[in-house]
């Protein structure tokens, strides 16, 4: 229990409607991650998934339940367990287009970080950011580059440079390769193992192409209406799938031809 | 499906782009000459107006009234010739440009600060104190300007600063509106979720990421403003409810000098084509700006 | 059914001329799904934005070539004439439903706009006819609904059937089930298929995943940087790939290098509009690329199997 670096214990969220009526994202979810593991959290859209890893960033605060860093509840936390958080806990989301602020340059965007409580200086912070696209394939002279000059790949990859910007213990990655070509989401994948065998990361890679997550994944969590309806080692939940959704998914995903199965209507 | 693509598309010149009669985009690069010049000249002038102008613009000299502009056979003295009060011009029109340049600079900055204000608070609060924001800046567009200006006017008097004040309360519901629903989309881009990851909080948000992203949309509210304001400026002084006379204003000029249209037309036409020209190279060098400060057309 | 023949489209970004499509031919056979594979910026949807002649001044323009739809070139068609080939022969599924569809307006008078050629009185039932026949159980119900009272799946069959009402012979599906979950696309594709076999439509299958064309499509024709590198029946290209291209495609999207491992991927990124290389666009990323790979084009060369290749160094088989 107590391995997870970060987890999500028993935790629920509802949302307001503004007629009054409530909806319930996510109900009792107990889901973590441990050092150098890679955790996939698979479901349909509008299945709880963002929500979840919202909360996990202390996006969004749960109805009830709690997050823990380290064993430390977040309500509990003092000011030195808040910047260790914000040091270890990090983030590659989808779009690669909007996840970088149009108007700033690479080395400014990659060691945001430093620049919010410490003030770090330019020289520093510059230093940093050209380790860091060193890191992740990209020339040092990017560091001057605005977003807008460089294709969704390498975009996604300045993404990743500032995830690692703090020697993060956990990244949640909000499906970072849906967003781009197959031949480029190859080397992303690629990417992703080789930085956490190097730092022993662990990730959250929240996906909806069960190839990557089977490729990638030590363990697997399905979401279907705000509940984890299956939760273990891919090989088991995948190879031997005992819910009825995660049968119909890894179907969905392995299917070699349309042929054999007559077409189902299902609204 | 227009007439005009009607011919075959697969022509010798295919291959080459269309050379637009009227090129609506300006290649990013190019720098603004005439708007940058009639802007820097406006700007000077504005400031410096009173310092440079020739003569008195006030000093009434009945027996030089109604002198033609040089060009149009007048003496050098009187570049632009003399009203029918015998007033330098030219001294007037540069005088008259600190007004317009006090008016429309006041307006635009005091206006868009207050909008931006509100439209931060209302993107970022949301639900009742968003709603009520909203409907305030509903009443204050649908309130008639003129009759505004009118009522100040009878509480404050004339002036300058009553100028700006009404210029103000027309404005900054407009940038308030606009830019809400700037703040409300830039506020949910995924850079703006990061830097809350990162444990920034909402003033920083705000400062690195929200304002600075707004600016092209500013900037194009504020110099279709800059060009109301002048223009406002204008037409509350010709309908005597601007600045006091005989303090010389662009709109003073225009309102004086339109009995004259048919014997000494430089008294209508000389401020007529100053606010023209000012008002076009305004949101000339606007859509310039907006160019050169976005890095994406940026070389 | 659809004869593309050396077409080379424009478009006109800034003053500046983009080569989008250089000379690409292709033939669709009546009744069978060919699938146009290729990345972002292959041109693989602008070959099907030019058989809608939806690219012309000042956006863009078809410099060279011919594309024939029955017969027809509609390159050279006057514009009533092209917007007649529009309203009856070519339909066309578009990538995202949810912005496809007028939030305005009911299903039912978005289908029947589509189908003028449809008696009055005999309307609804042709399209309650047709929304059952696309899967969507109480059609008659759901007529007056508005697109916000669908989910994604229902909103793509509802414009599939927008597409089919005008009993089209092509259909240009445009990545019809990248917006939509993992098991709402199997049933779209197999509605895709279905419909394909039942009324004999020709169809071109615009995609990135070449997994999701392997369901579907008999043809093939993978794009890169604005040509056609490899073509012909799927089931010979996949096999046998000549172009190194191809084979890296299929390389970097078939996971069986074991857990873990790491892919077989490609270095680099596709070439942009505006830096496209003189020679083979693939060249700069190409493991088998020879100086004359990155001055000269290579011509294409038939296979015993039916495929066509354009490529210097094939791969060796």
């Amino acid at each position: 229990m107590s391995e997870y670096i970060l987890e999500a214990v028993d935790v629920s969220k509802s949302f307001h409607g503004r007629r009054g009526e409530t909806t319930q994202a996510l109900t009792g979810v107990d889901f973590g991650v441990a050092a150098g593991e890679m955790v996939g959290l698979v479901g349909e859209s509008g299945s709880g998934k963002t929500t979840l890893t919202r909360i996990l960033l202390g996006i969004e605060q749960p109805t009830s339940g709690t997050v823990r860093f380290r064993g430390t509840p977040r309500d509990r936390f003092t000011a030195e367990h808040r910047r260790d958080y914000f040091n270890s806990v990090s983030a590659v989301f989808q779009n690669p287009y909007s996840s970088l602020n149009p108007r700033r340059r690479l080395w400014d965007i990659i060691t945001e970080r430093r620049s919010i409580e410490r003030r770090a200086p330019k020289a520093e912070r510059r230093a940093r950011a050209i380790e860091l696209l060193s890191l992740v394939s990209l020339p040092a002279e990017y560091a001057d580059r605005f977003p807008h000059q460089l294709s969704g790949g390498q975009r996604q990859r300045v993404a990743i440079a500032r995830g690692l910007c703090e020697d993060p213990d956990v990244i949640v990655l909000d499906e970072p390769m849906s967003a781009l070509d197959v031949s480029v989401s190859a080397q992303i994948a690629n990417l992703l193992l080789d930085l956490q065998e190097k730092f022993s990361i662990g990730y959250i890679f929240v996906a909806h192409d069960m190839h990557m997550v089977r490729h990638l994944c030590h363990r697997v969590a399905v979401l279907l209406k705000g509940q984890i309806v299956e939760q273990g080692a891919v090989a088991d939940v995948l190879g031997n799938p005992r819910h009825e959704y995660t049968r119909r998914l890894v179907a969905a995903s392995e299917l070699r031809s349309l042929e054999p199965e007559e077409e189902r209507v299902h609204p | 499906m227009s007439s005009a693509l009607e011919s075959a598309p697969s022509s010798p010149a295919a291959g080459r782009p269309p050379r637009p009669w009227l090129r609506l985009r300006r290649r990013p690069g190019r720098r603004p000459w005439f708007s940058g010049t009639v802007m820097a000249i406006f700007a000077f002038c504005g400031l410096f107006g009173s310092v440079v102008a020739p003569h008195d613009p006030d000093k009434v000299n009945l027996s030089q009234a109604l002198k033609p502009p040089v060009f149009a056979g007048g003496t050098p003295t009187y570049l632009l010739g003399t009203d029918q009060l015998g007033r330098d011009v030219l001294s007037r029109l540069l005088t008259g440009a600190q007004v317009s340049f006090l008016v429309a600079a006041g307006a635009v900055l005091i206006g868009g600060a207050i909008g931006l204000l509100v439209a931060l608070l209302a993107g970022y609060s949301g639900g009742r104190l968003d709603a009520v924001l909203t409907r305030v800046a509903d009443a204050s567009m649908a309130f008639p300007v003129v009759l505004l200006a009118i009522v100040i006017v009878a509480i404050y008097g004339k002036g300058v600063t009553v100028v700006i004040a009404v210029l103000v309360v027309a404005a900054w519901p407009q940038y308030a509106r606009v830019l809400r629903s700037e703040v409300i989309r830039i506020r949910t881009q995924e850079f703006v979720t990061m830097s809350r990851v990162m444990g920034g909080g909402r003033f920083w948000a705000i400062t690195r990421h929200v304002v600075p992203n707004t600016i092209p949309t500013l900037l194009v509210l504020a110099t279709l403003q800059i060009g109301l304001a002048i223009i406002a400026e204008g037409s509350l002084s010709f309908l005597g409810i601007g600045v006091p006379p005989p303090a010389a204003s662009w709109g003073n000029m225009l309102a004086d000098g339109r009995n004259f249209l048919a014997t000494a037309w430089w008294l209508p036409v000389v401020p007529g084509v100053a606010l023209s020209l000012t008002v076009l190279a305004a949101n000339l060098f606007g859509d310039w700006l907006r160019q050169a400060l976005d890095p994406a057309t940026r070389r | 059914m659809l004869e593309i023949s050396n077409l080379t489209t424009h478009y006109f970004q800034g003053g500046q001329v983009a080569t989008a499509v250089r000379g690409v031919s292709l033939t669709l056979n009546k009744g069978l799904a060919t699938a146009i594979v290729g990345e972002s910026g292959s041109g693989k949807s602008t070959v099907a934005m030019s058989v809608m002649r939806m690219i012309r001044p000042p956006i863009g323009d078809i410099a060279e070539g011919t594309i024939r739809v029955n017969g027809t070139d509609v390159t050279a068609a006057s514009p009533k004439r092209m917007r007649e080939i529009l309203r009856t022969s070519i339909g066309f599924v578009p990538q995202d439903p949810t912005t496809a569809l007028d939030p305005l307006y009911t299903i039912r008078s978005q289908i029947v706009e589509a189908m003028p050629h449809v008696e009055r009185n005999k309307r609804t039932e042709t399209i309650v006819e047709l929304l059952t026949s696309l899967g969507i159980a109480d059609a008659r119900d759901r007529l007056r609904e508005h697109p916000h009272q669908f989910s994604g799946g229902m909103r793509q069959r509802v414009a599939i059937a927008i597409a089919l009402a005008k009993e089209p012979d092509l259909l240009i599906a445009d990545e019809p089930t990248t917006a939509l979950d993992v098991t709402t696309q199997i049933g779209i594709l197999r509605l895709l298929d279905r419909l394909r076999r039942e009324r004999h439509l020709t169809t071109m299958f615009i995609t990135h995943d070449i997994r999701v064309a392997r369901l579907v499509c008999q043809d093939v024709a993978v794009m890169y940087g604005g040509v056609v590198v490899e073509s012909g029946p799927l089931s010979a290209v996949v096999e046998a790939p000549s172009h190194p291209y191809t084979q890296a495609l299929l390389d970097a999207s078939s996971l069986d290098v074991g857990p873990r491992q790491r892919l077989r991927a490609i270095s680099g990124s596709p070439p942009t509009l505006l830096s496209m290389p003189s020679g083979c666009p693939f060249a700069p990323r190409c493991p088998n690329a020879t100086d004359i790979c990155r001055s000269e084009m290579p011509a294409t060369t038939r296979k015993a199997d039916g495929s066509s290749f354009a490529c210097w160094n094939p791969v060796a088989s």
